[in-house]
């Protein structure tokens, strides 16, 4: 599903209208609110996650949660709203993880292959970002070039960090910098490429 | 002017900061508190929301583009390492590893002649000087065992009893060999004939 500009979403699908029918209406609107959006939110979920899987579980939850507390919306708009109810879910499920950790840590321990939570139940493994479905290839190709466009040295920290998952302590002895030089070249990297002309445009911001 | 470019610079520095701390939250590299407090500011901030959207978006497309340059890389590898075995690439290579192995064997007869010649010149050198010593040794000897010998037979010669220097040959003995020197042999062949 291609990336759609928030603003011009929020008018095709008007919170108030949504809000302000009959049960069914609200309901098929806040169900095609989902459609519309369920990329968005479930990249937006993958983030607060980390994890595919649990972002794919916690959709479905939204979903639901949605249209059952749609009178109780309090977002300007529905797609803020979707979000609000997005998040709740996420935190959630993470409290769920959270109480589950004692157990999912022998699982661990016993080699089941569990994906390694710390004990707050968030997932410091980026492995999820590789492994995503998120991504279309056009999105994948943009960013290539974008990266391309920074200097090598940005590029090879934002590489280490995201790709292959390393601290940025980690980075910076390896590169024999500074931490702070790492910090800095990481954020104007991501700033480059967050106001890239070929990313913004696909991205309809 | 001045105010209004500090106020755009305020709120540019601000926006980036909340990027900043958008993109800290999706890498993990929040604390744990700052985290929740990150996502209780989210539950009432849609902008921050989109932030956070927008970050892992981002951020899943660099996996994503390091991923397939690594696979590219890979595949690049791959396909030099095939193209290296193809029948052409054999026959160039074929050529070249004949001219290296030959000029390799060439090196080595050379090394090896070249110590050989060197080895045999010097053991020839040994051999000749141990040789000369033994000839010394051996011409000593020899010439101690001479003196012996001499003198041994002098010694002999002197012990001979002169009786027997003078022998007494009888004549019917002198005889038999004269006969034996003449006309004896024919003689004796008759007389196998006979026997």
């Amino acid at each position: 599903m291609e990336p759609e500009s928030p603003a011009s979403s929020q008018q095709s699908l008007d919170w108030q209208q949504a809000v302000s029918g009959d049960c069914a209406a609200t309901r098929e609107i806040i169900e095609a609110a989902c459609v519309k959006w369920e990329a968005d939110l479930k990249t937006f979920l993958a983030g607060v996650l980390k994890d595919r899987h649990l972002a794919e579980d916690a959709f479905q939850k939204t979903v639901v949660r949605a249209i059952e507390t749609s009178q109780s919306g309090r977002q300007d708009t529905l797609r803020g709203w979707l979000f609000q109810v997005a998040l709740n879910e996420a935190r959630q499920i993470r409290r769920e993880i959270r109480r589950e950790t004692v157990q999912r840590q022998k699982l661990i321990d016993q080699g089941a292959g569990v994906q390694a939570l710390d004990a707050s139940g968030r997932s410091n493994d980026l492995m999820w970002m590789v492994d995503t479905v998120l991504v279309n290839d056009d999105l994948a190709v943009a960013i290539r070039r974008s990266l391309a466009k920074l200097p090598a040295d940005q590029q090879e920290v934002v590489r280490r960090r995201i790709y292959e998952g390393q601290g940025f302590a980690e980075i910076a002895a390896e590169m024999k910098l500074p931490l702070g030089t790492v910090l800095t070249w990481m954020r104007r990297a991501l700033m480059r490429l967050r106001e890239d002309s070929g990313l913004r445009e696909l991205w309809g911001n | 002017m001045t105010s209004e470019l500090q106020t755009s610079e305020t709120t540019g520095t601000a926006a980036d900061e909340r990027a900043w701390r958008a993109a800290q939250y999706v890498l993990g590299d929040l604390s744990e508190s700052d985290a929740d407090a990150f996502e209780l500011a989210m539950l009432d901030d849609a902008e921050l929301c989109e932030l956070v959207l927008n970050a892992t978006r981002l951020q899943t497309g660099i996996a994503v583009a390091c991923r397939e340059s690594s696979a590219e890389t890979a595949s690049a590898v791959v396909k030099l390492s095939v193209v290296d075995a193809t029948p052409g690439f054999i026959a160039v290579r074929s050529q070249v590893s004949r001219i290296a192995v030959s000029l390799a064997g060439l090196g080595l007869a050379g090394i090896l002649l070249t110590f050989a010649t060197d080895s045999g010149e010097r053991s020839s050198r040994e051999l000749a000087v141990v040789n000369a010593e033994t000839v010394d040794a051996l011409a000593d000897l020899i010439s101690e065992s001479e003196t012996t010998e001499l003198l041994a037979l002098q010694d002999v010669e002197t012990d001979v009893d002169p009786a027997l220097s003078e022998v007494a040959t009888p004549e019917w003995l002198l005889m038999a060999i004269e006969l034996e020197d003449g006309s004896g042999q024919p003689q004796l062949n008759e007389e196998l004939d006979v026997y």
